[in-house]
């Protein structure tokens, strides 16, 4: 007894779709169930509820009622936006490939997914999604309360969210990468470094280059080449000052995270391919 | 002339033994040692052993998985590449879900993974098939061991495939789940699908088998018809034990000549 | 053999390995609780009156110290950055007076760090004298005092208060029987203060001293608020302490005027002043309240707006203020506004006005200067950078725009600059993505 062909079988439940569109289908799904489990997951309600007493305190915070500090407020406002994103970044991307790998529960997406690429492409978009939304919340919610507060539209917050939100993306993409190599401790551990690292590197190669010390310049000069500059996403000056950000460094810099984060996933991916599951 | 849907040619596979084990001087420990198995078309394929055997891991290495050290791998008389997944249905031993997902998300996301999108109809068939529609709408969390043993099979019959891969899927059922499980692999026979199973339930093979292969510490110690492997398919337990413990004699002895 | 052998020094290398770090963190977690412990005692925090003084005790001193201090310093930041626009708020930058923004950091500094001084004398001088609320300055301060009441630093606190009430109504623009009651209660601070100074004067280090409290200000300040009071014997008296140099004054001018027994006294010394202050609120301009702003990462803002920034943050006062006065500013802000690679200086040299009318001359020559090549990467470049901000050490005052390295302010590149950097950084690892997904 022979066995039919297998396209017939799909023709028969008239469930056929081009290449393209079945690999377009299958990273669309696997970020819409990341999406789906992220929201559904205790954690992410937490980091939630954990940005309302700090909401709240934006009113009380003023013990001589010496009226709203608006600087104050979105500049402490962007930092637990910061924060809160971080929190997720660290905590949901930990929980896409190592307990997947851990739990078996990727063998259900390796036995049905054309490539391990495109299963981090689809758990990266998972994440960003997340992220997305938790920036758009908070992103609004400060800009809401500096307008009915302050009485005046802070444009500058929604940009500074943005910003964010790619420098975050990027943080996910580097823990992506790290988890698909190594351990949950060595993962948190080295992303935390990176993080640090990237924040810094400017002020550490300009360190290294005034105290002459020629190799170690060298090496951050590497560094910089390799590791991401996070640097890049400082959005202080533009908030406290209110001055606009320009479109066209914004639109570099959306390239700049755009490129870095293909790069690490990709290295990410080909990791993932080579490893026994 | 029948198709061979599944070769495996002298695969071989190691691990690094895991530190503070007691064999740890030896470095590395063959989990499956030079096996060949060959799988026709319509064919229902038993893969037996014991706990340990390499059972698994023969699974894990015939989907592209693990990398073997050495050996070829044929799906559908090809090297394995992603189109041959939309050929094969599998189902892990204890499959493990999202647990935040309902069963109706998981057949759903089971499908678009494939390339394919199965209407209501299709899902309510396969669901109703190993008793979930029921509980369609409820979280895997909350599911039974069973459960997610029958949400399995339901994924891996989706799509319809040629090929069906299952290791162990009757590990853990109750007596009315195993029976399911034995009559949808009787039910795909009857339309001529290819199936290949792991179990070290020796009469669930004998019963519905055409073919077996035995598996014992990482080599293929029997491959044959399951006629030929117990005629009237009577005592075949006694077989297998027999099978096993010849090899373990006789590599006894060998290593005692040796030293 | 030599496998296991290998194996062995593998596992022990590691277990040596951990029990290094163990140690490691054992040691600085000694170390650390020992420094806490020690800080504690130093400045013990005398008052713990709720629930929440518990579990701010709870935590250990370096810690709070150390975010107490991130508090200070953003609260600094926001002082020199200057008020929010869009919230038409008037504070000064580059100042602490009448600034609210600052009030909330520095309260919750000096909750985490109730041993800090210099921000109760902050915090109570802007509320005092800015913010319109005079008696939480006091409560303040009285909370202040009560949390350190062992502390060699407590004439600090009483010299805040003295300063507030002494200060807080002025002969000038108050009824003079109000202005010496609140200088007979600024005196019973001052004595306090000075006690309090005396009585700890052994327990003072050098790095404890301070330009503004300190006993030889405390007798001048004495001398003063006795002699407004009409305490002048005691005024005198307290005015023998201090020292020669300090006397060489308008208030030694006035003091030896009370001993002399002259007959046309003013009442107050402030009064002796009152020709100099009507010529110093003639002058208009105000000068550069403080050195250079940060040198921060900015090419994510436009370089235009950056201009208006900087032109803020040096204290030459809003925009509209500096077209008004001078006509050749305008016409150079102009320029500048039409074509960011335009060659004009937006910022010259001061003149006494605090305008320059000189600096198209000074640019001339430096073009002259430079080379074709270096001419054209000058226009590449945004003429608003960091330049004007370094501070004299800049050998060429415009070495940014011809790419010039320049250390003490390396970080500094105008946004094309660092958004080619970059863009190429993105396009390199774009490419060896495509190169992994293709060959890995």
């Amino acid at each position: 007894m022979t066995a039919k062909p297998c396209l017939l079988e799909q023709k028969k439940l008239d469930m056929n779709m081009n290449y393209i569109e079945a690999r377009v289908s299958c990273i669309t799904s696997i970020a819409w169930y990341s999406f789906i489990e992220a929201l559904r997951n205790r954690l992410f309600l937490g980091v939630l509820l954990l940005a309302l007493p700090f909401t709240a305190a934006a009113w009380n915070i003023d013990v001589y009622q010496l009226g709203f500090q608006t600087k104050f407020i979105s500049d402490a406002g962007l930092t637990l936006i910061s924060t809160l994103g971080l929190l997720v970044v660290l905590f949901f991307s930990l929980d896409q490939i190592i307990p997947d790998i851990e739990r078996r529960t990727i063998y259900f997406i390796f036995t049905r997914v054309p490539s391990r690429h495109t299963y981090m492409l689809g758990r990266f978009l998972g994440i960003v999604a997340t992220l997305f939304c938790l920036h758009v919340f908070m992103s609004g919610l400060l800009m809401l309360i500096i307008r009915l507060r302050a009485d005046a539209w802070f444009t500058e917050i929604p940009i500074a969210g943005l910003i964010i939100f790619l420098k975050q993306s990027l943080l996910v993409s580097i823990v992506m990468l790290l988890a698909s190599c190594t351990s949950k401790i060595i993962t948190v551990s080295l992303s935390v470094l990176i993080y640090v690292i990237g924040h810094g590197l400017d002020i550490f190669r300009m360190l290294a280059e005034q105290s002459g010390n020629f190799v170690f310049a060298f090496l951050l000069d590497l560094a910089a080449i390799i590791l991401p500059d996070f640097s890049l996403y400082e959005t202080r000056i533009m908030i406290m000052h209110e001055i606009p950000a320009q479109t066209s460094a914004l639109l570099i810099l959306a390239f700049y995270t755009f490129s870095a984060i293909i790069f690490y996933l990709a290295i990410g991916g080909a990791v993932l391919k080579r490893r026994d599951l | 002339m029948t198709q061979t849907v599944l070769e495996l040619k002298n695969v071989s596979k190691s691990y690094s033994l895991a530190p503070g084990s007691s064999k740890e001087a030896q470095g590395r420990r063959a989990a499956i040692d030079n096996i060949s198995l060959t799988l026709s078309a319509g064919q229902i394929y038993g893969f037996a052993g014991l706990n340990g055997a390499g059972k698994t891991t023969s699974i894990k290495a015939a989907l592209g998985l693990i990398r073997p050290d050495c050996g070829s791998i044929e799906l559908f008389g090809e090297a394995i590449d992603a189109a041959a997944f939309n050929k094969i249905g599998f189902c892990p031993e204890k499959p493990v879900f999202y647990e935040t997902l309902t069963a109706n998300e998981i057949v759903d996301f089971s499908g678009k993974l494939l390339g394919i999108v199965a209407d209501d109809t299709r899902k309510k068939y396969i669901l109703e098939r190993v008793g979930l529609y029921e509980d369609r709408h409820k979280r895997v969390g909350a599911f039974s061991k069973g459960m997610q043993q029958r949400l399995g099979i339901a994924c891996a019959m989706l799509h319809d495939p040629a090929l069906y891969i299952l290791d162990e899927p009757a590990s853990g059922l109750d007596p009315l789940g195993r029976r399911l499980i034995k009559d949808i692999l009787k039910e795909l026979k009857q339309a001529g699908k290819t199936v290949f199973f792991s179990t070290h339930i020796i009469s669930d093979i004998t019963e519905i088998c055409d073919k077996i292969a035995i598996i014992h510490k990482g080599r293929i110690l029997f491959e044959g018809s399951v006629d030929e492997f117990c005629p009237e398919h009577k005592n075949g337990e006694e077989r297998f034990v027999r099978i096993v413990q010849d090899y373990d004699r006789k590599a006894l002895s060998a290593g005692a000549e040796e030293a | 053999m030599i496998k296991q052998f290998k194996n062995n020094s593998t596992g022990s290398a590691r277990l040596s390995f951990l029990l290094v770090m163990l140690m490691l963190v054992m040691a600085l977690a000694s170390q650390y609780t020992m420094k806490a412990r020690h800080w504690n005692h130093y400045y013990p925090e005398a008052l713990v009156t709720s629930l929440s003084d518990l579990a701010l005790q709870a935590i250990p001193a370096q810690i709070k110290s150390f975010s107490a201090g991130v508090f200070r310093i953003t609260a600094d930041e926001y002082m020199h950055i200057g008020p929010s626009k869009k919230t038409k708020q008037n504070f000064v930058a580059g100042s602490f007076a009448g600034n609210t923004e600052i009030m909330s950091l520095l309260e919750l500094s000096v909750i985490l760090e109730p041993t800090n001084m210099e921000m109760y004398a902050v915090m109570s001088q802007n509320l005092a004298f800015h913010l319109n609320r005079f008696h939480d300055a006091i409560e303040l301060l009285h909370r202040g005092i009560l949390a350190n009441k062992r502390s060699p630093d407590l004439h600090k606190l009483y010299m805040a208060g003295a300063y507030c009430y002494g200060f807080i109504k002025k002969p000038s623009f108050s009824s003079h029987e109000e202005v010496k009651k609140n200088r007979a209660i600024a005196v019973n601070y001052l004595n306090a203060a000075i006690s309090s100074y005396l009585k700890n004067e052994y327990r003072l280090t050098p790095t404890m001293a301070d330009d503004f409290a300190n006993l030889q200000n405390y007798y001048v300040l004495q001398s003063r608020f006795l002699s407004d009071i009409g305490k002048r014997e005691l005024a005198l008296e307290a005015w023998n302490k201090v020292t020669a140099e300090r006397q060489k004054s308008y208030l030694g001018h006035f003091f030896t005027m009370v001993q002399q027994k002259e007959t046309a006294m003013p009442e107050f010394p402030d009064d002796l002043l009152t020709p100099e202050y009507k010529s110093l609120f003639q002058v208009s301009t105000i000068r550069m309240p403080y050195g250079a702003t940060a040198p921060y990462r900015f090419w994510l803002v436009d370089s235009t707006n950056l201009y208006y920034l900087t032109i803020y943050a040096r204290g030459l006062g809003a925009l509209s203020l500096l077209e008004k006065d001078c006509p050749q500013h305008q016409a150079a802000l102009e320029a500048s506004e039409t074509s960011i690679d335009g060659i004009n200086d937006p910022f010259p040299k001061l003149s006494d006005c605090g305008h320059d009318h000189s600096s198209e001359n000074e640019h001339a020559l430096h073009q002259q200067q430079t080379t074709g090549a270096d001419q054209d990467q000058d226009r590449d470049h945004t003429h608003i950078s960091l330049d004007h901000v370094c501070g004299p050490e800049c050998e060429h005052e415009r070495h940014h725009e011809n790419g010039e390295e320049c250390q003490h302010c390396a970080s500094a590149k105008s946004w094309k600059q660092a958004g080619n950097s970059v863009m190429l950084q993105g396009i390199l690892m774009l490419t060896v993505a495509v190169l992994i997904r293709k060959f890995f």
